[in-house]
């Protein structure tokens, strides 16, 4: 029988409506043969696809469920004045009962400061121009030619904007200025009494790029909800529109060969097993696949050639491969503390590049004995290797470079750190605000050594961010 | 191969695990794993946030979840 509830808190309503369905379960059960197997009012599981509904599913009342928006504002910034973004996103979720859930999310990401182009320091200084330039001049002034991809060879000069980068310093483009809209959904609805659907999509719109994707899986609950097996597939497509075109891989950055925009496409699987353990311990495992294929490349990250002296002679765009298989596999814990929780997770990442990864990764929710206020550090483990065509700089290569190579750092070998501390104060069941500082800090891993003159510099600096999130959860 | 082979152990382990009479709760003995904290779906938001930064700033992606592609990156 639906039991309409008054417009009380919506805390003191979820616990009336369990403690109704509680007892209709347990009457429920009362009725059963001792010998039944069939599992009555069976809770739900934890996972990632369907958490924590309330256990009540059979006695169906009539519940006001609230939305639950979470909002916050991010604000990033490297060192040395590098890129620095400020990102408000806010999400919302909706339990509309019988395993139906919604989830949305928007965000805004403002992005500035500066980007490094790729190139290495060098004993003198380096002049380069924004990616919006067209042609390039020399240091006298006078116009160079600029050959497009059909051959037509013209010597107009429009469009550039040079910086130059004193002796020593890694070249950094400062012109990085952008914007990234990103919306997401995604809907779960049950297929049955032990099995579920959820089908989503993202859009990404922003200065140089645009993104499409949907993704979907399936999750089926074993042995009374304490198994959740999920297989799910998604695929997404990419245009890439770079500021001042889409250079063509591997060509002299001084002809400033461009192409229009290009595009790429992706697709991947997923396979999942959410365990519970024990009244206190879930565990997680996750295996996913993915291919990229189409224009991979950085479009804006140069290749410095240095000859046997250590002299820059010229630069090359960097050219990638046009495919990539990557793989992971993902094993998280939680354990549930008498004033917390504590998480930790493994993952290992491997890719048809040679890149290889590992990471670990462990949190741990304190709360006080009022239960209003929680404290949560966290800290990050993360090495990777290069991949195999990574290299810094080039030595007495010929543009247009005939094999695959990249400078671009993310490509290279490194070790990260992250250290944060999250805290949070609950105002009432509805409302949450939260506080989190997290400070990254990867180093270079690479060891060759460079010629001539350049030994000395330092080629391969690595990258101390700091990130603060201000947070707002509210039940509307 | 010798990947693949590690991959699938900890998938065989807890399908192994979830068969065993010794794991796995009753219905109403879930009141610790109903927690808030013990669900994934709040922090969703942070885990969302941090993997941009992540994603933007190392090669390797996916984890608990789809692979993710690289945009939104400066």
């Amino acid at each position: 029988m639906p039991v309409t509830l008054p417009p009380a808190g919506s805390a003191r309503r979820r616990l009336i409506a369990a403690s109704c369905a509680l007892l209709g379960a347990t009457a429920a059960r009362a009725q059963q043969p001792a010998d039944s197997t069939k599992p009555v009012a069976s809770g739900t599981s934890v996972s990632n696809a369907a958490s924590v509904p309330a256990p009540v599913e059979d006695a169906t009342p009539t519940v006001d469920r609230p939305w639950i928006l979470d909002s916050a504002i991010a604000y990033y910034r490297e060192n040395d004045g590098r890129v620095s973004s400020v990102e408000p996103v806010i999400s919302a979720h909706h339990d509309f009962g019988d395993e139906r859930l919604l989830d949305v999310s928007a965000s805004f990401d403002v992005l500035s400061g500066g980007s490094p182009n790729g190139a290495i320091p060098s004993r003198q200084p380096q002049t380069f121009v924004t990616p919006s330039g067209i042609a390039l001049k020399s240091p006298a002034g006078n116009p160079i030619t600029y050959t497009n991809t059909s051959g037509k060879t013209t010597s107009a000069l429009y469009k550039f904007s040079p910086y130059t980068v004193p002796a020593g310093t890694l070249p950094v483009d400062d012109s990085l200025h952008g914007h990234r809209i990103g919306l997401t959904g995604n809907y779960q609805r049950p297929l049955s009494q032990d099995s579920r659907l959820s089908y989503g999509g993202s859009v990404v719109d922003q200065s140089d790029l645009f993104s499409i994707g949907a993704n979907g899986k399936y999750s089926r609950d074993f042995f009374e909800q304490n198994t959740t097996v999920s297989a799910g597939v998604n695929g997404q497509l990419e245009s890439v529109k770079p500021t001042g075109g889409t250079p063509l891989p591997g060509t002299d950055y001084l002809l400033f060969q461009k192409l229009k925009s290009k595009s790429n496409h992706d697709f991947g699987a997923l396979l999942g097993v959410h365990q519970v353990i024990s009244r206190r311990w879930w565990s997680e495992f996750d295996l996913a696949i993915d291919k990229q294929l189409g224009y991979l490349n950085d479009p804006y990250d140069i290749i410095s050639i240095a000859n046997s002296a250590g002299s820059i002679s010229d630069y090359v765009f960097e050219r990638r491969p046009d495919d990539r298989s990557r793989r992971s596999a993902f094993l998280e814990n939680r354990y549930a503390l008498d004033r917390g929780m504590v998480d930790v997770s493994l993952r290992h990442t491997s890719d048809s590049w040679g890149v290889n990864s590992n990471t670990a990764e462990v949190r741990f929710r304190y709360w006080n004995p009022q239960r209003d206020r929680y404290l949560e550090p966290s800290f990050r483990w993360y090495k990777q290797s290069a991949a195999d065509f990574y290299t810094p700089f080039l030595t007495n290569a010929t543009a247009p470079i005939a094999g695959y190579a990249s400078s671009d750092q993310r490509l290279s070998a490194f070790h990260a750190l992250t250290f944060g501390v999250k805290y949070g104060v609950k105002l009432d069941d509805d409302r949450e605000f939260s506080v989190r500082v997290e400070e990254y800090r990867q180093t270079s891993d690479n060891r060759q050594t460079p010629p001539g003159v350049l030994q000395g510099l330092d080629l391969y600096p690595g990258i101390n961010a700091i990130f603060v999130q201000f947070g707002w959860r509210f039940a509307e | 191969m010798r990947s693949r082979v590690l991959f699938l152990v900890p998938i065989a382990v807890l399908l192994a695990a979830a068969g065993c009479t010794s794991i796995g709760v009753k219905p109403w003995q879930r009141d610790l794993l109903s927690r808030e904290e013990m669900s994934t779906r709040s922090e969703s938001l942070d885990r969302k946030l941090d993997q941009h930064v992540y994603v933007c700033k190392e090669a390797a992606s996916g984890g608990s979840g789809f692979i993710q592609g690289e945009y939104g990156c400066p």
